[in-house]
């Protein structure tokens, strides 16, 4: 299948500034060199923690800032250079409520840029609508965009973005801050969009979401491309298939110790900033019986058994726990 | 792009910018109180001044000053806004071209630019009851017009530069006093250091200020003609530099990462 995106040796510095008085200029590497490519038609995650250059990527594959070194070619062309070429062809949503004109209804934000995408005005209504209805606020679009949700504004950020029929979408990070219900209407709405043949490249802290939507991902760190595969090939990297999750407080040390030499625990691992302990193990049932034969039911409180999943794979490879 | 798409992206940037200008409370003031200031303060000052002085430095000085602010203010605060808002990079990537959606913004606060003259020259004449003198008034006509384009022009040419920095607002503020000062809109240039008046004739409404002052006073043909053609010139040069400047912009905003709010 061919490739819309090709990022190839992608390298970004900024320059900034150190110091009031005295300023010393400083280089400030965002992106690293990180190489992917996204097939036409895929959902394509990158992840990785705030600075990884997830931002970065996106900013530069949608032409707006240009790379130091290095090939970020979309469509077929050159994102620095042949930016004329790629700009009508796609859009973006940039995660958060801004990129939209508060002050003006949603209808009149949509016919706005729907002039600057030179969509012509007797298709306008039309199109207009439809998006409306498909981002579910065609019933509020009279209303003034400050008086929206963030759900809505971030609807309407996606309608917004879909105004030229693009060929590739790429949202970074477009459920921040969401509740769990504006979360989920907007992951049906991108895939929705999938479904009609838009390449999405996506961008996303949550891993649940990553596993729900997309069919490959990228995991970058500092930078650096640290993992590429399908999400169950990702998963794959962790040993164990399964994990107990304990609540930390429920053992001590001592215990901890115990458990480690266990033959059928492969590793514990307290996660940073949090009241639980993984124990992965692929017998979970027989750690679990050995808990209950050693300390009594009482301990099994508050224990689950879980599957591996994205978050273990993304802790395993980015950091954010230690092992005991 | 063909001239009917490039009106579309004019007229929905200025309409959009019209509606948009005025519903924040800063730009009311600008707009619709401040140039009532300008023209007391001013009209105090020339009170006991000739007919000729108060026409030219209040009735004209007054409107050229709100005009000026209200461009100044949004040309430069436009673009900041917009990096704020985050829709500085929609628009910047649009297909419609962003010289075209900056000049409809331009126009659309121009419009109130306009307006803004207009109230301030209401407020003079009710206000001073005093005569006012024109002897030509299609020389009048002409230089305004003159003057609201070459205004436009010179917006165009900071938005656009406004774009590269980030200290827009910075830069905004700097630049909105001098002008009074440097281009004889209150006070004669002549009355200025000889180093400095260069630096007048670089800027337009020096030249659109001594057009106005001759349809007011009157004058010979050949001065008539040598500040029209100033006025012109200078304003052809500014939209000359827009019209670069623009095409540099697209390259240098995305390599000195201006567009965002990082």
């Amino acid at each position: 299948m061919e490739s819309v995106i090709i990022v190839k040796d992608l390298v970004r510095q900024y320059e900034t500034t150190e110091g009031i008085i005295k300023k010393t200029k400083k280089t400030v590497n965002a992106l690293n060199g990180i190489s992917f490519e996204v097939k036409k038609g895929e959902i394509f995650g990158l992840l990785g923690p705030n600075g990884a250059g997830k931002t970065t990527t996106i900013k530069v594959l949608t032409t707006l800032l240009s790379p130091s070194s290095g090939t970020a070619k979309v469509l077929g062309f050159d994102a620095f250079g042949d930016e004329k070429l790629i700009r009508p062809r796609i859009n973006f949503v940039f995660g958060g409520e801004r990129s939209l004109y508060w002050r003006l209804s949603a209808e009149d934000n949509l016919k706005y840029f729907a002039d600057l995408y030179l969509i012509p005005r007797s298709e306008q209504n039309a199109l207009i609508d439809s998006l409306l209805k498909r981002v579910g606020l065609d019933d509020v679009k009279l209303r003034k965009v400050e008086s929206y949700s963030k759900g809505m504004k971030q609807r309407l950020q996606v309608a917004r973005a879909l105004l030229n029929n693009p060929e590739v979408v790429f949202l970074d990070e477009p459920t921040i801050g969401l509740d769990p219900v504006g979360a989920r209407d907007l992951r049906k709405i991108i895939q929705e969009i999938a479904a009609l043949g838009t390449t999405v490249l996506l961008t996303t802290h949550y891993m649940q979401e990553a596993e729900e939507l997309c069919d490959r991902i990228a995991m970058i760190n500092e930078g650096k491309m640290i993992a590429l595969n399908t999400v169950d090939g990702l998963k794959s990297m962790i040993d164990q298939p399964t994990k107990l999750r304990v609540p930390s407080e429920r053992f001590t040390s001592a215990e901890l110790l115990k458990l480690k030499e266990h033959p059928s625990v492969d590793k514990i691992i307290q996660l940073d900033k949090s009241n639980f302990i993984d124990i992965h193990s692929g017998e979970a049932d027989t750690v679990l019986s050995k808990i209950v034969h050693e300390y009594g039911r009482d301990k099994m409180r508050g224990i689950q058994i879980l599957d591996v999943n994205l978050e273990d794979v993304y802790i395993e490879l980015v950091g954010g726990s230690h092992a005991i | 792009m063909q001239f009917k798409d490039i009106l579309q992206v004019v007229l929905s940037s200025c309409k959009n910018q019209f509606y948009m200008s005025i519903g924040r409370a800063t730009f009311q003031f600008c707009v619709l109180a401040q140039p009532i200031v300008y023209g007391f303060i001013l009209g105090m000052m020339y009170l006991d001044q000739s007919n000729e002085a108060f026409t030219i430095y209040v009735l004209m000085g007054s409107g050229i000053v709100s005009f000026w602010s209200s461009i100044c203010f949004s040309s430069a605060s436009d673009i900041n806004r917009e990096r704020f808002y985050g829709t500085l990079e929609n628009i910047f990537v649009a297909p419609g071209r962003f010289e075209w959606i900056i000049l409809g913004k331009v126009i659309g606060n121009t419009i109130w630019g306009v307006i803004s003259m207009m109230i301030s020259a209401c407020f003079v004449l009710i206000f001073f009851n005093k005569s006012i003198v024109v002897s030509n008034i299609g020389l009048l006509i002409i230089g305004l017009i003159l003057m609201v384009v070459s205004f436009v022009a010179i917006a165009f040419m900071l938005a656009g530069l406004f774009t590269l920095s980030r200290s827009a607002r910075v830069l905004m503020n700097c630049m909105e006093h001098p002008i009074y000062i440097l281009c004889g809109v209150v006070f004669p240039v002549e009355i200025l250091p000889g180093f400095i008046q260069p630096i007048s004739y670089i800027l337009s409404p020096t030249w659109a200020v001594k057009v106005l002052r001759l349809a007011v006073v009157g004058g010979p043909l050949n001065d008539v003609r040598y500040y029209l053609i100033g006025l012109v010139s200078v304003t052809v040069i500014y939209i000359v530099i827009s019209a670069l400047s623009f095409k540099l912009i697209d390259k240098r905003a995305r390599v000195n990462a201006t567009l965002g709010v990082y």
